[in-house]
């Protein structure tokens, strides 16, 4: 299976480059330094040196299934099928829910060895359907691998594409022609594909709730398989994880907002790929804020001094902004929603991320999302005072809870802002 | 609801209706209203219980006003704002109920009726903070609120410090600092009494929310509060009377 081999991802290599303000909020994705191409991302991508060669401009193999949609260009973007040059039970390639507990290594692994077919396309084919969209579309809905075959213009190039919001992936190519036997396709997904006066809105929660995996419904998405039928679109992968997340938990926050506030503090942790997650739910109305800390020396606070800090949070009325620190503050979310759902409680909860040196590579916010709710699964430390509950987080964290306050609007108003019933 | 019962309240513009309605819906997605002879009054707290809107209107202060019994009832404030902001200034508005429904009459020559759906109260009652004030100031509506947008430039509070003669409003955070400062006996301040210099600072969001909300209907604001207590402000329907109470949460910056 390894027909490649590549060196690295060993932790005293250091990404360098340009980290600043502005890497934080843009994380590879927005260029906001006005260079073309993300230098910290060139390097983190060299840190994986692949020496495995696609002699050819073919290639065979089973597609976990894995449909790309990329941003470039858009509205005209460059959409085709992820496929590894062998056949057989390949779906963990791309099913993020699989990889908690996976090491950097393996992930890189199940990534590296996805080729990236690449066919042009406009964002509203989707709204109307071609040859070639349909195929992506219907391999899109496949429960499991399926077998097929693709001729590249050229021999891929490219080594591994990395980034903060989408798992990365490897070499592509153009797309010359595209074959896949036997998609079995999965019969909710097909159902709202076929359902052309269903908004997305709608089919993306219908979906969930029928126990669709995020990462097939976000998939689904992407492609532009559901909601309204001239309205349907083609949407970056990136976007439509994030868009997804978020439909998801606004959703989940209606329904929490119906029951009643938890009774105690209540904390969890979980360590996953050197980042540390805490969470902490509070006996309140629903609200809240996830933050950030990126050490020095991590993917974008390479030339920091002292760990860099950044969140974002909501009140009871939500949001109306896209928040500065991006998609995973959806992805937590979701995560936290889930959670409050099955125990039907409401809380204000504050999630926090601490990114060590040995997270040396972006690997997308599936891992903010799984890791949140692989921390919520384990069993709570319940207190009944926030003091108590925060003593309690901060012999996990590095960095000190005065710091976490001082950038915590939560936690800022826990403290301060008094309430009208302390005054009877 | 077998019983027929008489409930309808009339008002000759659609401002106090607006104000209400713009005011409630800052706090709470859900408002339980409760009519009673005397007149419409309305309690409630946000879910973070930080603010509390207290709205009595009486009976005189609408244009006609007829309630045979008390009751409750509740609806969605977003369905309602939607409904009251379909009528312009000038228009009469007429409420009253039906079965399950709240009836919304719009009258100016142009005859428009909704019909509302009332939905379950989860309703329980609001005790009002215990609270005497040491400052009471009459300010501009429009002084307060352009005020309350300076001081947001620089921070998310307002710190309000009254002495005998004037009104001095600060904000400070990161970036910097800034301050507001209304005299006494100016066209911005129309009354100002102080029994105790006071200080106490409050949430700019919730101050700014209320004041917007309110502002269609009122040109002045009626402030009250005293030392790191809560503040109240006093908006007032119309002429004809009828006011909304809006209680504030303090912030004290101790531990």
């Amino acid at each position: 299976m390894n027909r490649y081999d590549w060196i690295c991802l060993n932790d005293e290599v250091k990404v360098a480059g340009e980290a600043s303000h502005l890497c934080l909020i843009c994380k590879g994705g927005r260029m906001l330094c006005g260079k073309v191409s993300c230098p910290i991302i060139a390097r983190a991508r060299s840190l994986v040196k692949s020496s495995f060669l696609i002699s050819s401009e073919s290639i065979e193999g089973s597609t976990p299934p894995g449909v790309f949609v990329g941003r470039v260009g858009y509205p005209k973007v460059y959409v085709g099928p992820m496929i590894p040059p062998y056949f057989g039970e390949t779906s963990i390639l791309d099913t993020p829910e699989l990889w908690v507990g996976r090491s950097m290594d393996e992930i890189i692994d199940y990534r590296l060895s996805l080729i990236r077919g690449k066919a042009r396309m406009h964002i509203s084919d989707a709204s109307k359907g071609t040859h070639m969209l349909d195929m992506m579309q219907e391999l899109s809905m496949s429960v499991s691998p399926v077998d097929s075959e693709a001729l590249f213009a050229e021999r891929p190039k490219g080594v591994l594409s990395l980034s903060e919001d989408t798992q990365p992936f490897g070499p592509s190519a153009s797309l010359k022609s595209f074959k896949a036997f036997g998609a079995k396709v999965d019969e909710k997904i097909e159902k709202a594909y076929y359902d052309r006066d269903l908004k997305a809105f709608e089919a993306v929660n219908e979906l969930y709730s029928g126990g669709v995996l995020i990462s097939r419904i976000q998939r689904a998405f992407s492609a532009g398989m559901l909601g309204v039928g001239d309205r349907r679109r083609l949407v970056p992968t990136r976007w439509s994880i994030t868009a997804v997340d978020n439909m998801l938990s606004l959703r989940l926050i209606e329904e929490i907002k119906q029951y009643d506030s938890l009774d105690e503090y209540e904390v969890y942790s979980f360590g996953n790929l050197g980042n540390l997650f805490l969470t902490i739910l509070m006996p309140e109305e629903w609200g809240f804020e996830w933050i950030e800390a990126w050490f020095p020396n991590t993917v974008w606070n390479v030339e920091g001094k002292a760990p860099a800090l950044m969140g974002d949070h909501e009140g009871y009325a939500g949001r109306s902004t896209y928040p500065e620190v991006g998609g995973c503050y959806y992805s937590a979310r979701l995560a936290v929603v889930e959670k409050l759902k099955s125990i039907r409680r409401q809380a204000k909860v504050l999630a926090l991320r601490e990114i060590h040196p040995s997270y040396i590579l972006p690997v997308g916010v599936w891992n903010v999302r799984e890791s949140v709710r692989s921390a919520l699964r384990e069993e709570a430390k319940k207190f009944d005072n926030l003091q108590s509950a925060l003593n309690y987080v901060s012999k996990f964290l590095t960095i000190p809870l005065s710091k976490w306050i001082e950038n915590s609007s939560l936690l800022k108003e826990a403290f301060f802002q008094r309430k009208i019933t302390d005054f009877k | 609801m077998a019983i027929a019962m008489v409930f309808l309240a009339k008002t000759s513009t659609s401002g106090e209706w607006k104000a209400v309605s713009s005011a409630i819906s800052t706090l709470v997605e859900e408002a339980t209203f409760e009519a009673s002879l005397e007149g419409i009054t309305f309690r409630a707290m946000d879910p973070s219980h930080v603010a509390l809107v207290d709205l009595l209107w009486p009976k005189s202060a609408f244009e006609k006003y007829e309630c045979d019994k008390p009751f409750k009832f509740t609806v969605k404030m977003e369905d309602f704002a939607k409904l009251i902001k379909r009528a312009d200034t000038k228009d009469n508005i007429e409420i009253t109920t039906s079965d399950e429904m709240l009836v919304l009459r719009i009258v100016d020559g142009y005859k428009r009726e909704f019909l509302l759906h009332l939905i379950e109260s989860t309703y329980g009652p609001t005790p009002l903070p215990k609270l005497s004030f040491n400052v009471r100031a009459t300010v501009a509506e429009r002084a307060f609120e352009r005020m309350l947008i300076d001081i947001s430039a620089v921070s998310d509070h307002v710190t309000i410090d009254a002495s005998k003669d004037r009104l001095v409003f600060t904000g400070k955070s990161d970036i910097g600092s800034g301050s507001v400062t209304l005299e006494k006996a100016t066209q911005d301040v129309l009354e100002l009494e102080v029994k105790e210099d006071s200080k106490a600072t409050y949430n700019i969001e919730y101050l700014s929310g209320m004041i917007k909300a309110t502002g269609s209907a009122s040109d002045t604001v009626a402030l009250e509060y005293s030392n790191k207590m809560p503040i109240r402000l006093e908006l007032k329907l119309s002429d004809l009377g009828g006011r909304i109470h809006f209680y504030l949460a303090p912030r004290i910056e101790e531990k």
